[in-house]
């Protein structure tokens, strides 16, 4: 029996939210906690503790790298696996986010569910 | 004996005259003081309050009547009696003196006692006066803090109500024993009317404190009329009483006042003419009576062939919390404050109430209102919402399930699509919408939440079950509830519904939220695709036709809705020309359009995004015409998910 992955997602449009919770939930293998609401996402990832936290990047009350970087420096959940997932199309503006965290991968948001999943995969599995 | 002194300003430039005067009246216990001419009093006024003056005409420099008129219009001094003192006698200038605000005139000589005796007169109708005037200024200050009072408190009595009448719907759809179930129904009723009493009363105590503010508004009067008689009809076609309506041919159907006030009157007037009314006649009756000017003057007859109104009681019952007499209270029940309503509205927007009846035979009551007639009529008939005049031509016909056990919802919403090209049909609860709708399906169905026998939750799962049974699309439902919670939400939306409106709904809301669902029908198509390639694939040679993952039909009815609404908040953020709102906008609907599927809106919205960064108006406005225009064209196929793994 695998074990289910807790995933905490944020993303400022609630159809986005939708789509993801059910197209992650339907395999089974993902419980997924959704808000559109990024001026709580911060409370919201220090109460779920999840194994990931999936992260838009263009957010109106506060940018998912800033809330990634504030999540590394606490300790209780610096250990939280980052995955950007952006609209952002050109190298300039990807280049511009900059590192800052190991466990981070960003996944366009032109791309098929079936990487989104894989690259969850990558970044949670031992 | 006058204690403390009265005060006597005697204004007179003659020494010789005035000595004795002064004399007479310090002998009398006045206290006089002297002016020699209109200047040197008007000096002393400043400071000065007297009881009386006395006024001498023919003076140097202004003269007595000149400073008289003076005196009247300045509003501290104009109560202060004036009595003139002069030899002029002739009768224009007895006259004069009067007509200048004078409350006396005493020819030179005088007998002193008759001037003594005026003095004292005048210096007591003063008095008086006064007296008057304050005991009407503490009964109106009173009245004020008794409306504020009780304005308050029905507002601090609303809001604890609300949540009981509120908890108490929310305990009525637990599972109860029909025992509880009949104590909850009692302890909701009681609630509600209390909540009618209170808003009453409110709404009472709102225009005694001066609190209501009246409308100037074009409106209709046959459509704002048609709406009372809907309302009340349910009680009268129970009553079996029929209502009438007339409205004379020079009555304009398009008027200027307040539509809002008047519903109410008429609300009031005829509801409780159709209440004292069984098996008998309403007859509603508008005529014009013209005024002076561009204003008309409307009067309203309200006719019935009810119960009637003792003589002795027709006055009283404007009185508030009075009934003819307290078994009607009992009989019919009702507040007693309708009438006492509408008689303060009428006072405020200056008109009139009055009524004539007969115990047995019936009442007529009367009202008149002033008007003017709205200066340009609008082009239909069709009022009230800023939808309907516009778009209802574009609406497409639909047969439409209403589900509701509640009679006067029913109506209201019969009422909101009158006009439109949908036809509706009632069903009374979730189980006879079942078994109306497997029968002979409809385009839409309105279904309330809280009902009786099948609540709209298992209504909406079993249509939804049997769709699948028969491989039918998915009907739109629209659930109607009463509260606003998110998880009545998402459990209305959990059950199969694809959207969700509260009570009391807007009448443009719910036309709107028709016609976009209606036409998502149009555009989505369940039947799965003979040829359709493997995979959520977007025509690439007709973005117009989509074809999605069957699994995704759940979602897209919302998707469709929402991504409309965004299209609209772009256009107006262009309209405000703030480019970089209107870029962030745009990329949040790229993003998820692209994850959906919708590749081609998807690559619209990055174009947008661009133009918005180069602040290139024309084209940011051409793309979200764009965006608008594939929303409302794309039509959308659903596949099959793939068996085969890919």
């Amino acid at each position: 029996m695998q074990k289910i992955t807790r995933i905490v997602l944020v993303d400022d449009d609630q159809d986005l939210c939708d789509l993801l919770k059910m197209e992650l939930e339907a395999s089974g293998r993902f419980q997924v906690t959704a808000s559109s609401q990024s001026g709580s996402a911060l409370a919201l990832i220090k109460t779920e503790r999840p194994d990931l936290a999936i992260l838009d990047i263009n957010m109106p009350e506060i940018h998912g790298v800033e809330l990634a970087t504030t999540l590394a420096q606490d300790p209780q959940t610096a250990g939280i696996p980052i995955l950007y997932l952006t609209g952002m199309v050109s190298p300039e503006e990807v280049n511009q986010l900059g590192g800052g965290h190991s466990l981070q991968t960003l996944v366009s948001k032109q791309s098929p569910i079936t990487e989104l999943v894989a690259a969850i995969d990558n970044l949670v599995s031992p | 004996m006058p204690i403390p002194a009265h005060t006597v300003l005697l204004i007179d430039d003659n020494k010789v005259t005035r000595t004795p005067l002064v004399t007479v009246l310090e002998q009398a216990d006045y206290k006089v003081v002297l002016g020699g001419n209109a200047e040197e009093a008007m000096k002393l006024l400043r400071t000065l309050m007297p009881d009386i003056i006395l006024l001498d005409v023919m003076m140097p420099g202004i003269n007595g009547f000149s400073f008289c008129r003076k005196l009247k219009k300045n509003k501290r001094y104009q109560d202060i009696p004036v009595i003139f003192l002069t030899s002029l006698s002739q009768q224009t200038d007895i006259v004069k003196g009067f007509d200048a605000g004078g409350q006396d005139y005493i020819i030179k000589p005088f007998n002193q006692q008759e001037l003594l005796a005026r003095v004292r007169t005048h210096i007591h109708l003063h008095d008086t006066l006064l007296e008057n005037k304050r005991l009407s200024q503490l009964a109106l200050d009173a009245s004020r803090s008794k409306s504020e009072f009780l304005a308050s408190m029905s507002h601090e009595i609303r809001t604890p109500l609300n949540s009981i009448i509120g908890m108490a719907e929310v305990l009525a759809e637990t599972t109860l024993s029909e025992e509880q179930h009949e104590y909850v129904r009692i302890f909701r009723s009681a609630g509600e009317s209390l909540l009618e009493i209170i808003n009453d009363i409110l709404g009472l105590s709102k225009i005694e404190a001066g609190q209501t503010e009246l409308e100037t508004i074009d409106f209709d009067l046959p459509t704002l009329l048609e709406s009372v008689t809907t309302i009340v009809s349910l009680r009268a076609d129970e009553q079996e009483t029929t209502i009438s309506t007339h409205i004379d041919s020079d009555v304009p159907f398009y008027l200027k006042g307040d539509p809002t006030r008047l519903r109410q009157i008429l609300l009031n007037l005829v509801g409780n003419a159709v209440k004292f009314t069984e098996k008998g006649q309403v007859e509603i009756t508008v005529s014009t009576k013209s005024l002076p000017g561009p204003d008309q003057e409307l009067l309203f007859t309200i006719k019935d062939n009810g119960i009637g109104i003792p003589a002795d009681k027709q006055q009283l019952i404007f009185e508030s919390f009075t009934q003819a007499d307290s078994l009607t209270t009992r009989k019919y029940g009702g507040t007693g404050l309708g009438l006492t309503i509408c008689q303060k509205l009428l006072t405020i927007m200056q008109g009139h109430i009055w009524l004539t009846s007969q115990p047995g035979k019936g009442s007529t009551f009367f009202f008149t209102i002033p008007f003017s007639q709205a200066t340009a009529p609008r082009p239909e008939i069709n009022t009230n919402s800023e939808l309907q005049s516009a778009s209802c031509d574009l609406l497409p016909s639909a047969r439409i399930l209403l589900v509701d056990d509640n009679q006067d919802n029913c109506n209201l919403i019969r009422l909101y699509l009158r006009s439109t090209p949908f036809t509706l049909k009632t069903a009374e609860n979730g189980q006879e919408a079942v078994k109306v709708f497997c029968a002979k399906p409809y385009d839409l169905i309105l279904m309330d939440i809280e009902m009786p026998i099948m609540d709209g939750y298992e209504a909406t799962q079993k249509i939804r079950q049997w769709e699948q049974k028969h491989k039918r699309a998915p009907v739109p439902i629209i659930a109607l509830t009463a509260h606003a919670f998110i998880r009545f939400k998402k459990k209305c939306l959990d059950a199969g519904c694809n959207d969700f409106l509260t009570k009391p709904v807007k009448k443009s809301k719910l036309i709107e939220t028709i016609a976009t669902h209606l036409q998502l029908t149009n555009q989505i198509q369940t039947e799965p695709v003979a040829m359709a390639p493997a995979g959520a694939t977007d025509g690439k040679d007709d973005p117009n036709k989509l074809v999605l993952d069957q699994k995704l039909a759940k979602l897209i009815p919302r998707f469709m809705i929402n991504k409309k609404q965004d299209a609209k908040k772009m256009l107006a953020t262009l309209a405000t020309g703030a480019m970089q709102d209107l870029k962030k906008q745009a990329h949040t609907v790229k993003g998820t359009s692209w994850m959906y599927g919708f590749t081609h809106l998807g690559d619209l919205c990055l174009a947008l995004e661009k133009s918005a960064e180069a602040h290139d108006l024309t084209q940011a406005k051409h793309l979200i015409d764009e965006i608008i225009t594939y929303l409302d064209t794309v039509h959308i196929h659903y596949q099959k998910p793939d068996n085969t793994d890919g």
